[in-house]
């Protein structure tokens, strides 16, 4: 796994770009879907953005409440009103794959928050669930401190959602 | 592959002991500055505190430029703008905090307004928000609770907005902190023994929350053994100088300990319970502390036995589950006694809580950063039954 964080800058941006997409995809797709994704956003102001990122100035994504799902409207920073940065690129690939949780990455002081620190709280909670739909459950031991429990219908989401990805990658990819 | 990290970081110079205080005009002049901006409140000028603040600028060559003593218990972003426009009318160059946690927070937030030249504080909020170096900020802390004196957070009220701003930045972080035992020598008992809860409290969840690290380990535990020796001895005599000057110094490296490795549950819920229901914070964490160590047995039993030689006064014996309970036990033991010598609160209900409250203070707190901390994942149903333990 060393070798990971020894590959030139410009693959691991791409591994990070596509990771983000990955997480808009999903995001939209469990923020019209899954109940617990639902009960999250109800706390939220409908156009509240917030973008994913890493510094200074690597890879972006920033994502928008409508009030009935969570939208990617594109790559880079697009006046967010909380932002979670990764402080370098290894440290957000540790996060994108699965070696490390966010709790984790904020722990070891990883990520800088820009903005409201109880919408940041409320961020990493939706993050969380995304993140739990992403990974295959194997790998939810080290990324989170209570690994979701996912019943049938919750496998059933993710196996439509994972079916649905390489699509809405592409299409986020136009963004 | 090991994945593990840590930061440390704590730039501010101590003074600590015997006349400290008479070398703040030294090190402003070290710091290139000669006129303050004090910021202080009311019950620390009655205390007669700022006259000794005055004499060490006698004959030094430095001068206090302007001194406002009306910061409130929970400062304002009203009162942070107040003291920033003071220090450009009286043309100060540096910033003195001489109080507790508030007018600390105070001369960092309105350090923030002058460095960044700006009249919206709500820009800065966040980490690591500040884009230019701040004037030179000396502190003299006059409670021995929240180590403010050494920590890079701030928390400001907006009265406006109805929300808690923090604020942290290395640049927030005082130059200098004066741990000088004639400053706390007046404190009330029951004051004494809140903000000295909080001082254990910040040790105690510094120590086995999830970002500890070897130093700020070794600062938690010198905080828990200087706190445990001295804390009852404050209270019983608010006069006895080494056992101020004890507490001022456990609550400092509890203070450097707990900036570093951040707190848990406890401060979470202690922090939501003061918004809703105006508990004073030091109060809250002290009724809400055994609890919290409870809830994190699961996932720390082990750490928290590590505490129970410092905590306890006979050795504890058994496995980590036994010694981990002897060291709650060991800190039910000092707020029992702590409530005979001054009446401080055991339960919420006796600090004005109601329990129609509990659920909007359990929702309030998985809101609260220090939840990303605690080794125990929490959820609203988790905060809520540990609400009614403590109730």
């Amino acid at each position: 796994m060393e070798k990971l964080f020894l590959l030139d800058y410009k693959v691991k941006k791409k591994i990070v770009e596509i990771s983000l997409a990955a997480v808009g995809v999903m995001f939209r797709k469990l923020s019209r879907r899954c109940p617990e994704m639902k009960a999250e956003l109800a706390a939220w102001n409908p156009g509240r953005r917030f973008t994913l990122g890493i510094l200074p100035d690597g890879p972006a994504a920033t994502f928008e409440y409508t009030g009935a799902e969570v939208r990617y409207i594109g790559s880079g920073v697009k006046d967010p009103d909380v932002a979670i940065y990764f402080k370098n690129i290894d440290s957000a690939l540790l996060v994108f794959t699965g070696q490390i949780g966010a709790h984790t990455a904020a722990i070891q002081c990883r990520t800088a928050i820009h903005g409201d620190l109880v919408h940041a709280m409320q961020m990493v909670r939706a993050m969380d669930i995304v993140v739990a739909y992403l990974m295959p459950g194997f790998m939810h031991g080290p990324l989170f401190k209570r690994p979701p429990q996912m019943g049938f219908k919750e496998q059933l989401l993710k196996t439509g959602a994972m079916l649905e990805l390489p699509v809405g990658l592409i299409f986020n990819a136009a963004k | 592959m090991n994945t593990s990290l840590f930061e440390f970081y704590c730039p501010v110079k101590i003074i600590s002991g015997a006349l400290a205080l008479s070398s703040l005009p030294y090190e402003m002049r070290s710091a290139g500055v000669t006129r303050a901006m004090v910021v202080t409140d009311a019950g620390v000028k009655g205390a007669g505190l700022i006259s000794i603040l005055e004499n060490a600028f006698d004959g030094s060559g430095c001068d206090i430029g302007c001194i406002y003593d009306e910061t409130p218990p929970d400062s304002a972003h009203t009162t942070v703008n107040r003291v920033a426009q003071l220090y450009r009318e009286h043309n100060c160059d540096c910033f003195v905090a001489v109080g507790g946690g508030s007018c600390i927070d105070t001369a960092k937030a309105a350090n923030i307004v002058i460095s960044e030249d700006t009249d919206d504080l709500m820009k800065f909020r966040g980490a690591d928000r500040l884009t230019k170096p701040t004037r030179p900020l000396f502190v003299a802390p006059t409670t021995a609770g929240t180590g403010s004196e050494v920590t890079l957070v701030a928390v400001i009220n907006n009265t406006e907005a109805g929300v808690k701003m923090a604020f942290t930045s290395p640049r927030l972080c005082p130059t200098a902190a004066f741990i000088d035992p004639r400053m706390t020598l007046t404190c009330p008992p029951k004051i004494t023994a809140a903000t000295g809860m909080d001082a254990l409290t910040h040790a105690i969840e510094a120590y086995y929350c999830l970002q500890k690290n070897p130093i700020s380990d070794s600062l938690a535990l010198t905080a828990i053994r200087l706190i445990m020796r001295s804390l009852i001895k404050c209270v019983e005599n608010g006069k006895d100088e080494n056992a101020r000057l004890d507490m001022a110094n456990g609550a400092l490296a509890a203070g450097m300990a707990f900036s570093n490795s951040m707190v848990g549950v406890v401060h979470a819920l202690a922090h939501a319970t003061g918004g809703i229901c105006h508990v004073p914070h030091g109060v809250a964490n002290a009724i809400l502390l055994p609890f919290g160590m409870e809830n994190n047995l699961d996932m720390r039993a082990g750490v928290i036995a590590e505490l129970a030689p410092h905590l306890c006064s006979v050795p504890a014996q058994g496995g980590d589950a036994q010694r981990a309970q002897a060291a709650i036990q060991a800190v039910r033991d000092l707020t029992a006694k702590l409530n005979k010598l001054c009446g401080l609160p055991l339960k919420l209900s006796d600090a004005g809580v109601t329990r129609d409250k509990l659920e909007a203070i359990a929702k309030a707190s998985i809101n609260d950063g220090a939840l990303t901390y605690n080794p125990e994942h929490v959820t609203a149903a988790d905060a809520l039954r540990i609400l009614e333990q403590a109730f």
